[in-house]
């Protein structure tokens, strides 16, 4: 190879990693900086941030925006409704999935084909919203706090990453203890559940942000106030001005008397309260991610 | 499918264990049939008159009356071509962006600056439309966001786009929202596939002078083209969803309306909003029809490409 040829390429290289590198820096920024704007925005004084020109940090930091959205005891409660339903439809949703994929790995499962046929049929073909919504009505789910743990409790997505995980496990480890006389059960609980951590983490995730984000249920199957969760008072807080109520009702009323605190920066304030606990669960659950989704996408 | 000879050797025993194993699996069997096969069956009110008192099962059959409707309501052609298009063009263009920037991401060196970059593009996923129907006022509205800031003090413009709110831009709102949201997640699967390609390919290519790019198409694309077509199929497969009801819902409003109606949101307005549920039904029928044939097609594509069906890798 000559000296002339070995440059070209040297050249055409570093041009190359040279544009990389550019193109995953603005990557980078425009991932993280829109959320990140809002997000300082939320601590920044409402009256203040009328006059622009803010782009990295607060220019007059305030704590006000997030008194206004904790007074608000409408919002405190949708908090801890929407808590309540990811931590117990969660809980609920990734043991009986894993028990279910658990099952379904068991070639002595008498129906077993027929059982994962109709999970597949699941996944292929959604019956809608209005016959869902009928059904609910029918049954008497209709402003029933279950409802938001009822309706999505099983997902045949799920249960196939499950099994595609179970069945990397050694049998070996089934086999000692069913010698021991352990039945399915227990060496569910004791053998299979200890040891499938990355798989568990993984749904987990999957299965509490879809519950901390989901508004359809709420929406459609509940009107009492009391049941109302965070992405539904956000959606008002955007559609209907429920915000600039808040924000009034913690200023003293009077414009004049206004410390700053606008609808705009109470909603971004709200906003942010609703990301932080994703954020929060975000490294953790890094950690058991990688491993997880590659089950995951072995499948899809 | 059921080959004899298995089924003959495989015994079932009816013993404590069998009915243990049944119990773990009914439970699931008995949810899916409560919620999903009698909602399949609720589909049938797109052929009867739904009646409150008499409920899903009872109420009276009236024939197509709801069919012949469906033909003649004007709305319906405009949100099937929202619904169509907005599909097509999240396709086109949503779906090759993933795979450049796992690419991309590949050959970026340093791992801390790769898995950094990695974790913060697929951060977006997690948040809800709703979210981002706010985080997008605070960039695109006229007044406020900071894209026509930018672009007013810069003289590219000189007054301020109605991105929100402009029915002619809602397409290139829906595609880019959806790219910015999805791409990081939809990345990671074929980050893994890279990570599967034999290191030896890449060296012997570096002993034959093969560059940077060059390997990249010559090797990178090529061992992750099956990965590619299993996806494509299975984007083509649920594409009539990719028009995506929380986004039609959240960044529609009554001024880009004629372009942000998909079948999804007309259902819900129909149904929930007017009531009209045996009507809403059918609409939602016209909608799962395409879709089916859509998932047969891809289906049977991916059969005669790889010798399985879409969501079943092997004997189950």
């Amino acid at each position: 190879m000559s000296i002339s040829k070995m440059s070209k390429y040297d050249i055409g290289e570093s041009v190359f990693n040279t544009l990389n590198i550019i193109v995953m820096v603005l990557v980078f920024i425009g991932s993280a900086y829109p959320l990140y704007y809002c997000i300082m925005l939320s601590f920044n004084d409402g009256l203040d941030t009328q006059n622009g020109m803010l782009y990295l940090i607060p220019r007059m930091f305030t704590l006000d925006n997030y008194v206004a959205v904790f007074k608000s005891k409408y919002l405190i409660n949708a908090y801890f409704v929407t808590i309540a339903r990811t931590v117990i439809g969660t809980s609920l949703s990734v043991f009986l999935g894993a028990m279910m994929g658990y099952a379904l790995t068991k070639k002595e499962l008498k129906f077993r084909r027929l059982y994962i046929t109709i999970g597949i049929i699941t996944m292929y073909f959604y019956g809608g919203i209005i016959p869902l919504y009928l059904l609910i009505n029918q049954i008497g789910l209709i402003d029933k706090f279950a409802v938001y743990i009822l309706v999505c409790l099983y997902s045949f997505f799920n249960i196939m990453v499950f099994m595609s995980f179970f069945k990397s496990i050694s049998p070996s480890l089934m086999e000692s203890a069913k010698i021991d006389g352990a039945n399915e059960f227990v060496i569910f609980m004791k053998i299979i559940l200890p040891v499938s951590a990355p798989v568990l983490a993984t749904i987990a995730l999957f299965n509490g942000v879809y519950h901390w984000n989901s508004w359809i249920e709420a929406f459609l199957f509940t009107s009492k106030p009391e049941l109302k969760t965070l992405p539904i008072i956000l959606m008002e807080m955007i559609n209907k001005s429920l915000a600039d109520q808040l924000a009034m009702s913690s200023g003293k009323m009077t414009m004049a008397e206004h410390i700053g605190i606008t609808g705009n920066s109470v909603r971004l304030a709200a906003m942010t309260v609703a990301i932080v606990p994703i954020m929060a669960i975000y490294p953790f659950m890094q950690k058991y991610f990688a491993k997880g989704l590659m089950l995951g996408s072995v499948k899809e | 499918m059921f080959d004899k000879t298995v089924t003959k050797k495989r015994k079932f025993k009816f013993d404590s264990n069998q009915a243990i194993l049944q119990v773990m699996a009914l439970l699931g069997i008995v949810w899916f049939l409560i919620f999903f096969f009698i909602p399949y069956y609720g589909l049938t009110l797109a052929f009867r008159e739904y009646d409150f008192a008499k409920g899903i099962f009872a109420s009276p059959w009236i024939g197509l009356q709801y069919f012949k409707e469906l033909f003649t309501d004007p709305e319906i052609p405009n949100a099937f071509i929202n619904t169509l298009a907005i599909s097509i063009f999240k396709l086109l263009i949503g779906f090759p962006a993933p795979i450049i920037l796992a690419v991309l991401l590949n050959e970026l060196p340093g791992r801390r600056f790769k898995s950094l970059v990695q974790t913060v593009s697929y951060f977006p996923h997690f948040i809800s439309w709703i979210l981002i129907s706010l985080i997008a006022v605070y960039w695109l509205s006229p007044d406020m966001g900071m894209v026509n800031q930018l672009l007013m003090s810069l003289n590219i413009i000189d007054k301020p786009m109605n991105i929100l709110t402009d029915a002619s831009s809602y397409w290139g709102l829906a595609v880019f929202s959806d790219i910015w949201k999805e791409t990081g997640w939809g990345a990671i699967i074929y980050i893994a596939a890279i990570a599967g390609i034999d290191e030896t390919l890449y060296e012997a290519a570096s002993v034959d002078g093969i560059s940077k790019v060059g390997k990249i198409f010559y090797i990178t694309i090529p061992c992750i083209s099956g990965t590619i077509l299993i996806l494509l199929l299975l984007n083509i497969g649920s594409l009539l969803s990719s028009a995506n009801f929380d986004q039609a819902y959240f960044m529609g409003n009554a001024m880009n309306y004629d372009k942000s109606n998909i079948l999804d949101t007309y259902v819900l307005k129909v149904g929930v909003q007017l009531g009209r549920f045996s009507y809403a039904t059918a609409v939602g029928l016209l909608k799962a029809i395409v879709s089916l044939v859509l998932l047969l097609v891809s289906n049977i594509a991916c059969k005669k490409f790889f010798g399985r069906s879409l969501y079943m890798e092997e004997e189950v």
